[in-house]
C-alpha cells in the first residue's frame, strides 16, 4: 500500500458496514464509489516507479476490468451498474496515466510535485538537443520512401530506449531535475516517432 | 430416517458458504423453488432465504442449509446439487436422474 | 448455459420472462438473429433454413414486407422499396453516393442538414423506421422460432461507425420494441465467435467487408479476454459501392448514351441487377446480363478480368486501411496469428487474394462469414444476461474534438483508446459578464471541422456573470460501452450547475422519437396479440405433447371413459392449434387440463412412490400443485 490510500475507509452504500479502501466491499463485495485522486499505481498494485513490470501491470488491468467492467453489471440494479461503469472509466484513465512510459514519467513528476512539462511552457534549450532535432526534421522530410522513413522510425525508436533507460536511473536515485529533463526529452522523441508514423501512413498505397 | 431430498456436492456446500458469507446479512440457508413457464413448462430458483416457511423441507449437508420449497420437492427429489466452474461460466446445478426433457435454453425441464 | 446462480429472495430473473436475449447483426444488405441454446449458439433461421433476412422493406397497400418479398416487390414496383437502408444511418444526403448522379433512393427534398428522409409508398420515413421495420421481422422470427417473447438485444455495428450511426441504430431497436444491452462492434462480435467457438489465441486481424461498410480490428485473445489493439475502416466502403461500379460499366455501354436520365428506381433496378451479376463471377468467369431503362433494354457481359479491374481500386482502398491499422498498432503482419473474414463481400475471389496476399497466409472463414457476427452477438448477449469468464474491451474507432479558432480542431480524445472513458475539459469566458458558451464537438482524424463529422452543438447556459477568463467550466466528454457519447459540463468556482442542450447533428430529436414511438403503438398492438396467440399455440403444443406421452407411459391407470375423454380434448387442442384464435387454444388448453387433473395425480403418487421410499407419500402429495406442467 502507498501513502495515497492509507486511512481512506468508509462505510458500504449497500450494506452500511465498514466498506475498507478497495473498489468493492470488504464486507458484502458490493462495488464502490471512485475515490478520487487514488495512485494509478496503487490501482494496480503496484509502486509508484518507473521501471515497472509491463506485464504484471497488463495482467492487473485486465483482472481489473474482469471485475468492473459494465459488461459485468447488465443485469445488476442501476446504482451498481452506473458505479461499475465509473469505475472502469477510473481504471482505464489510471492505465493511460501509467502504461506509455511518457505518461508514466509525467504522472511520477507531478507525484513529487514537480512539473510535467505538458503545458509546453518548458522548452528545449539544449544546443546539441535541438541541433539533432533539426536534422531529423530534414531528414524526415526528405525521406522519400518507406524504407527511408523505417530506417529513421528505427533511428527514433533506438533514442527512445535510450532515453528511457536514463530515466530508470534518474528516478531509481531520485535525481528529479534529471528525471524532469530526461522527460522532455522523452517527450520530443516520443514526438518525432508519431510524426514518423504519420509519414508511414501517409506513405501506404501510395506505392501500389 | 429416510434418504435425505437431496445431496450437496462438496464444492456446491463451499461455493455456498462463500456466497452466504459474502452476502453480509444473515441468513438461514439458501432455497430451492420451482416456477412454471420457461419453455417446457417449469425452472428452478435459488435464492437467498431470510427465513424458514412452515412447509419447507430442510435439508442440511456438509454444514449448510438448504430450504426446499414445497412444490420444489417433487421435482428435484433424489438429485445431488452441485457446483461447476467451467472457463466461461459457474453456478449450480441439480444434478437429475429423473430429468427427461431439457429446453434449449437449459433453464427449464419436464419431469 | 443451464447453470443456476443464487439471488436475493424474490429477485430470480425468470426465465424468459423478459424474453431471452438475442443477437442481432442489422446488415446493409442482409440482416441475422441468433441465440445462445443448450448446445451452443443457434442461428435463426426461417421455414427454408434461411439464416439471412434481406435487409429490404417494401411499403406496399398490402403492409410492410421484410426480407426476400420485399425484394420481389422491387421488380414491379422499386418506389416502395428500401434496400440498404444502414448507409443512411445518421446521414445527410450530401453524404452519399451517387450512380451518375441519381441515388438509389428517393429522398425527401427540402430538408437541410440532419439526418436523411426518404420518400417510399406515398409516406416519408426516416432510416431509422425503416431499420425498425427491418428489426421488427428479426424480432418476429425469433419470437416464432422460441416461442416466448423476445425484448431484449445485443445489436451490432460497423466499429467504425460514428456516434451519429451507433444513436440512430439504437433508436430503431427502441422503436421496434427491443431493449438494446449493448452495441458491439461487428468485428468484436466475429472475434468472439472465433475465440469461444474455435478457440482461437493470439494477435487476430478481423476484416469485415460487408454490404455497405468496411472495418478491420485487431484484437488480442488471450483465455477468455477479448482486447481489441486498434481498429480501422470506412463507414462507406462495401460491396454496394463493387455494385455501383459495374452498374457504371453497364451504363457507360449502352450506346447512344446522351446521359440517360436515371430516375431513383432505374438506380435501383440496375443495381440489383449488378449485385447479381457480381455475386455470380465468384463461382464463374464470365456472364450475360440484361439491363432495361426506359423501355430500351441492352445485354451486356462481365468477365473476372473486367470486373477486377473495375472493383480493384476499391479493394485497393480495404487493403491500405488494413495496412494503416497495422502500422497504428505498431505490428507487422508477420505478427498476426491468424486473419479472420466477415461480411459476404469477403466472398469475392479477388479480396481473398488481396488479403491473403498482405498477411502472407490464408485467411480463415470455416465460421460462415454472413452470420459470424450474429453469433458473436448472441455469445455478448448470453454473457450479459447468463453471465461468463470471458471479457470483452473495445476501443474507440474515431477521434473526438471540438472546434476552436478558424474552423480548427482540437483533440480530446484519441482514436483506439479503451472505452469505458471520461475526458474532462475545462473551458473559461472570454468576455466580462459572458454567461453563455457555444461548443461544437466533432468526431474524426483530420485536422479541420469541414473534414471531420459533425456530432453535436450546444451551448453552455446559466454561467454566472463573472471577469473574463475567471468562470472554470468543466465539460466532461464521456464515452461508454456502447461507443456513445455524453456531455456533462459544470461551473467549478460556483458550483453552478450549467445547462448542456445538446443539438445532435444528425440524430433524432427526442421529441422525434417519441413521436414515432407513438405511431408505432397501434403496430405494437398488432405484434402483441400476434405474441400471445404464438405464446398459447406453444403452450398448448408442450401440453398436447406431454400429456399423450404420459397416456403412453402410464395409460394403465386410465378407464376406458377416462382414456376416450382425454383423447377428444386432444383432439379439440389440436384443432385449435392449427387455427388462429388465440381464445379458442386457450379454452381447449383449459379443458384438457381439467380432464386430465385426476390422472396427473395418479401419475404423480405412482412416481413418487417410485423415488421415495419412508418418506409419507401423503405427505408430499398434499403440498404439490396439480397439475405439475402449470
Amino acid at each position: 500500500m502507498t501513502r495515497h490510500d492509507v486511512d481512506r475507509t468508509r462505510p458500504c452504500w449497500s450494506c452500511g458496514h465498514d466498506a475498507g479502501v478497495g473498489v468493492l466491499c470488504a464486507h458484502c463485495q458490493i462495488v464502490q464509489p471512485v475515490a478520487e485522486g487514488a495512485d494509478p499505481f496503487a490501482v494496480f498494485g503496484l509502486e509508484p516507479h518507473f521501471d515497472i513490470d509491463t506485464p504484471r501491470l497488463e495482467r492487473a488491468y485486465v483482472d481489473a476490468q474482469r471485475r468492473l467492467h459494465p459488461d459485468g453489471f447488465a443485469t445488476r440494479p442501476e446504482r451498481e451498474r452506473r458505479l461499475a461503469a465509473a469505475q472502469a472509466v477510473a481504471i482505464n484513465a489510471a492505465y493511460a496515466s501509467i502504461k506509455a512510459p511518457l505518461a508514466r514519467a509525467r504522472t511520477l513528476l507531478r507525484q513529487h510535485g514537480r512539473d510535467a512539462g505538458e503545458a509546453s511552457t518548458e522548452t528545449i534549450d539544449d544546443p546539441a538537443v535541438l541541433m539533432e532535432a533539426m536534422e531529423t526534421r530534414e531528414a524526415l522530410a526528405e525521406a522519400a520512401d518507406a524504407d527511408a522513413v523505417a530506417d529513421l522510425g528505427r533511428r527514433a525508436a533506438e533514442a527512445v530506449r535510450a532515453c528511457q533507460d536514463r530515466l530508470v536511473a534518474a528516478f531509481n536515485t531520485d535525481n528529479l531535475d534529471a528525471a524532469a529533463r530526461l522527460t522532455l526529452r522523452l517527450a520530443y522523441l516520443d514526438k518525432l516517432a508519431h510524426e514518423i508514423k504519420r509519414k508511414r501512413l501517409a506513405l501506404v498505397g501510395t506505392a501500389a | 430416517m429416510a434418504a435425505p431430498i437431496i445431496t450437496v456436492s462438496d464444492s456446491a456446500a463451499t461455493q455456498i458458504r462463500v456466497l452466504l458469507d459474502k452476502r453480509g446479512k444473515p441468513s438461514v440457508g439458501i432455497r430451492v423453488g420451482v416456477r412454471t413457464r420457461g419453455c417446457s413448462g417449469l425452472s428452478y430458483t435459488l435464492e437467498y432465504a431470510d427465513e424458514r416457511n412452515e412447509f419447507d423441507e430442510i435439508v442440511e449437508d456438509k454444514g449448510v442449509t438448504v430450504l426446499i420449497d414445497p412444490k420444489a420437492v417433487m421435482f428435484i427429489v433424489g438429485t445431488e446439487m452441485d457446483f461447476v466452474d467451467e472457463k466461461l461460466t459457474s453456478g449450480f446445478r441439480f444434478v437429475n436422474p429423473n430429468e427427461k426433457g431439457r429446453c434449449g435454453c437449459g433453464e427449464s425441464f419436464r419431469v | 448455459m443451464s447453470l443456476l446462480q443464487i439471488h436475493e429472495p424474490g429477485q430470480t430473473p425468470a426465465p424468459h420472462a423478459k424474453g431471452a436475449a438475442v443477437g442481432i447483426d442489422l446488415g446493409t444488405t442482409n440482416s441475422v438473429v441468433a441465440v445462445a441454446g443448450a448446445d451452443g449458439i443457434d442461428v435463426i433461421r426461417d421455414a427454408r433454413g434461411n439464416g439471412l433476412l434481406p435487409s429490404v422493406v417494401a411499403y406496399t397497400d398490402d403492409g410492410v414486407l421484410v426480407g426476400e418479398p420485399a425484394r420481389r416487390v422491387l421488380l414491379d414496383q422499386p418506389d416502395r422499396v428500401v434496400a440498404s437502408v444502414k448507409r443512411l444511418m445518421g446521414r445527410a444526403a450530401t453524404d452519399l453516393a451517387t450512380l451518375g448522379g441519381t441515388l438509389p433512393y428517393d429522398i425527401e427534398p427540402g430538408k437541410a442538414g440532419g439526418m436523411v428522409r426518404l420518400r417510399v409508398g406515398g409516406m416519408v420515413l426516416s432510416p431509422v423506421e425503416v431499420s425498425a421495420d427491418i428489426l421488427r421481422a428479426l424480432r418476429a422470427r425469433a419470437e416464432a422460432a422460441l416461442g416466448h417473447t423476445v425484448d431484449r438485444a445485443v445489436v451490432t455495428v460497423p466499429a467504425y461507425f460514428d456516434d451519429a450511426a451507433r444513436a440512430a441504430t439504437k433508436d430503431a431497436a427502441r422503436l421496434a420494441g427491443l431493449e438494446v444491452l449493448r452495441l458491439v462492434n461487428e468485428p468484436t462480435a466475429a472475434a468472439l465467435a472465433y475465440g469461444l467457438d474455435k478457440g482461437a489465441e493470439g494477435l487476430f486481424a478481423v476484416f469485415d467487408l460487408g454490404g455497405g461498410t468496411f472495418d478491420v480490428s485487431l484484437l488480442m485473445m488471450e483465455k477468455g479476454v477479448f482486447r481489441v489493439i486498434a481498429t480501422g475502416g470506412d463507414a462507406a466502403l462495401g460491396g454496394d459501392d463493387f455494385d455501383r461500379k459495374v452498374a457504371e460499366l453497364f451504363l457507360a455501354e449502352r450506346k447512344g448514351a446522351v446521359a440517360e436520365a436515371l430516375d431513383p428506381s432505374d438506380a435501383k433496378l440496375i443495381l440489383a441487377t449488378s449485385r447479381l451479376a457480381k455475386e455470380c463471377l465468384t463461382w464463374q468467369d464470365r456472364g450475360e446480363w440484361a439491363v432495361e431503362i426506359g423501355g430500351r433494354m441492352t445485354r451486356h457481359t462481365l468477365d473476372t478480368a473486367r470486373l477486377e479491374a473495375a472493383i480493384g481500386p476499391l479493394v485497393d482502398r480495404a487493403i491500405a486501411i488494413t495496412e494503416r491499422t497495422l502500422i497504428e498498432a505498431d505490428v507487422t503482419p508477420a505478427d498476426v496469428a491468424g486473419v479472420v473474414l466477415v461480411g459476404g463481400s469477403t466472398r469475392v475471389p479477388l479480396v481473398r487474394r488481396r488479403v491473403a496476399q498482405l498477411f502472407g497466409r490464408e485467411p480463415l472463414a470455416d465460421i460462415n462469414p454472413d452470420e459470424v457476427v450474429a453469433v458473436g452477438a448472441a455469445i455478448q448477449a448470453e454473457l450479459l444476461t447468463v453471465g461468463g469468464g470471458a471479457l470483452l474491451l473495445d476501443v474507440t474507432p474515431l477521434s473526438l474534438g471540438l472546434e476552436t479558432m478558424g474552423g480548427l480542431v482540437e483533440r480530446i480524445v484519441e482514436r483506439n483508446v479503451p472505452i469505458p472513458l471520461a475526458q474532462a475539459q475545462e473551458f473559461t469566458t472570454f468576455q466580462d459578464g459572458q454567461t453563455a458558451m457555444a461548443i461544437h464537438v466533432v468526431q474524426g482524424e483530420r485536422e479541420t471541422v469541414d473534414a471531420c463529422r459533425s456530432l453535436a452543438r450546444f451551448e453552455l447556459r446559466g454561467i454566472p456573470p463573472m471577469v473574463a477568463g475567471s468562470a472554470h467550466i468543466r465539460v466532461t466528454f464521456a464515452i461508454d460501452a456502447d461507443g456513445l457519447l455524453t456531455v456533462t459540463a459544470r461551473e467549478q468556482t460556483s458550483g453552478v450547475e450549467s445547462e448542456v442542450a445538446v443539438k445532435p447533428s444528425y440524430g433524432l430529436g427526442d421529441g422525434e422519437i417519441e413521436r414515432m414511438l407513438r405511431d408505432s403503438i397501434v403496430n405494437a398492438r398488432d405484434d402483441m396479440a400476434r405474441r400471445m396467440m404464438v405464446e398459447a399455440r406453444v403452450d398448448a403444443e408442450r401440453l398436447a405433447a406431454a400429456v399423450a406421452g404420459a397416456v403412453a407411459a402410464d395409460g394403465d391407470l386410465l378407464d376406458e371413459d377416462e382414456r376416450s375423454a382425454i383423447e377428444g380434448a386432444l383432439v379439440a387442442v389440436r384443432a385449435a392449434i392449427a387455427g388462429v384464435d388465440r381464445e379458442a387454444i386457450l379454452v381447449a388448453t383449459e379443458a384438457l387440463e381439467r380432464t386430465t387433473a385426476p390422472f396427473a395425480q395418479r401419475r404423480m403418487d405412482r412416481n413418487i412412490g417410485r423415488a421415495l421410499t419412508g418418506v409419507s407419500v401423503d405427505r408430499l402429495a398434499a403440498v404439490i400443485d396439480t397439475p405439475a406442467a402449470r
